[in-house]
């Protein structure tokens, strides 16, 4: 079985990690997440925090400027709204140093337009009733861009831009 | 009558996407076809918060068990009901909005631990989303913070399974049993 939570747990390399601190605004994921993290191999050896917080304002009062060389995130701006999601961004270009680099993996509007055109038309009910609060037509880049504080350094695409994949850094 | 063409048009967009028709079931045997017009997945009578199970709460999932005729009228009105939302989304105006960081806490934590089906294999691997994730992940290096740690593609997947089958309500058993 495959946990929901912490799912990208298993691809660090932890060879190449200082420490992993996990960060969640819901104790019950970090629950899972917990479970996850004793059982991985990858993770032996490398010192893990698990942390409950609010991503969008509360990253730099507990961290402090600069204090991370990686920021990650998969999945999580589309349940945090616009609004959310650029001051979780603002948030994490704070924190990350200024050598860093900052991860995201996201949902995104899809380049392909009749698909992009449905995701418009359905990403209310289903975000409300569906999808668990997660408003899967994103325009990611756009709001890294409104930021003005991250620059995309690479972006990738995939499933025809239903996710994307960026490395930002700060600008 | 309405969303047939929907779900056809969707079926055709993915499939035009290279993504293979096994994703709109997502795992969960009630979605594909059956010569059963009755497929519902049921909680068992002994139902405990621990179950790993995934419970759909209106079991119409069959594609040969189509929504009511009203469900499909308001699937044909809702792309116009919806016209305001979808402008306001484009802007990615601050009024867009998804969940409070409160709503987020609480509903999260009762979604945590409870899925063996909606996981994050099949759908995953059918989008590519855990080559996309050991593609990324593997470039982290240093003091290391992964934020939203719980979120994760299930919301993709459920907001896909909401858009093919807007008449139908999906829950999940939920359990937020702490550590100890």
């Amino acid at each position: 079985m495959i946990f929901f939570s912490g799912l990208n747990l298993d691809k660090y390399e932890g060879s190449q990690l200082s420490s992993l601190t996990l960060l969640d605004i819901s104790e019950g994921m970090l629950n899972e997440a917990k479970r996850r993290v004793a059982g991985l191999e990858n993770l032996q050896g490398v010192p893990v925090t698990i942390i409950t917080a609010d991503a969008t304002k509360d990253l730099v009062d507990r961290f402090g400027n600069q204090s991370f060389d990686t920021v990650v995130d998969s999945f999580s701006l589309c349940v945090m709204g616009s609004e959310g999601a650029i001051q979780c961004l603002e948030q994490m270009s704070q924190i990350v140093k200024s050598t860093g680099q900052v991860l995201l993996l996201e949902n995104s509007r899809s380049d392909n337009s009749l698909l992009g055109i449905y995701q418009d038309a359905t990403a209310e009910t289903a975000a409300m009733v569906g999808g668990k609060g997660c408003v899967y037509n994103q325009n990611v880049g756009a709001l890294i861009r409104r930021t003005g504080c991250l620059a995309v350094q690479e972006e990738r695409s995939y499933a025809a831009g239903l996710f994307r994949a960026y490395v930002c850094v700060r600008s | 009558m309405v969303t047939v063409p929907m779900r056809a048009g969707l079926f055709c967009l993915l499939t035009s996407l290279n993504i293979p028709s096994e994703l709109l079931a997502l795992g969960n045997p009630g979605l594909k076809h059956s010569s059963s017009p009755i497929s519902r997945p049921r909680p068992p009578s002994n139902s405990n918060k621990c179950s790993q199970h995934v419970i759909f709460d209106k079991g119409g999932l069959d594609i040969s068990s189509p929504p009511t005729i009203i469900s499909r009228r308001l699937a044909l009105i809702r792309p116009a009901l919806l016209w305001p939302t979808y402008c306001s989304l484009l802007s990615t105006s601050p009024a867009a909005r998804a969940l409070t960081p409160k709503e987020s806490s609480s509903q999260y934590d009762k979604y945590a631990a409870t899925y063996d089906r909606l996981d994050g294999g099949g759908a995953s691997k059918l989008l590519g989303i855990d080559d996309a994730r050991t593609e990324l992940i593997r470039r982290a290096r240093g003091n290391v913070l992964e934020i939203g740690v719980g979120t994760g593609e299930l919301t993709l997947s459920l907001s896909l399974l909401h858009a093919i089958y807007p008449s139908e309500t999906f829950e999940m058993q939920t359990t937020n049993s702490p550590l100890p």
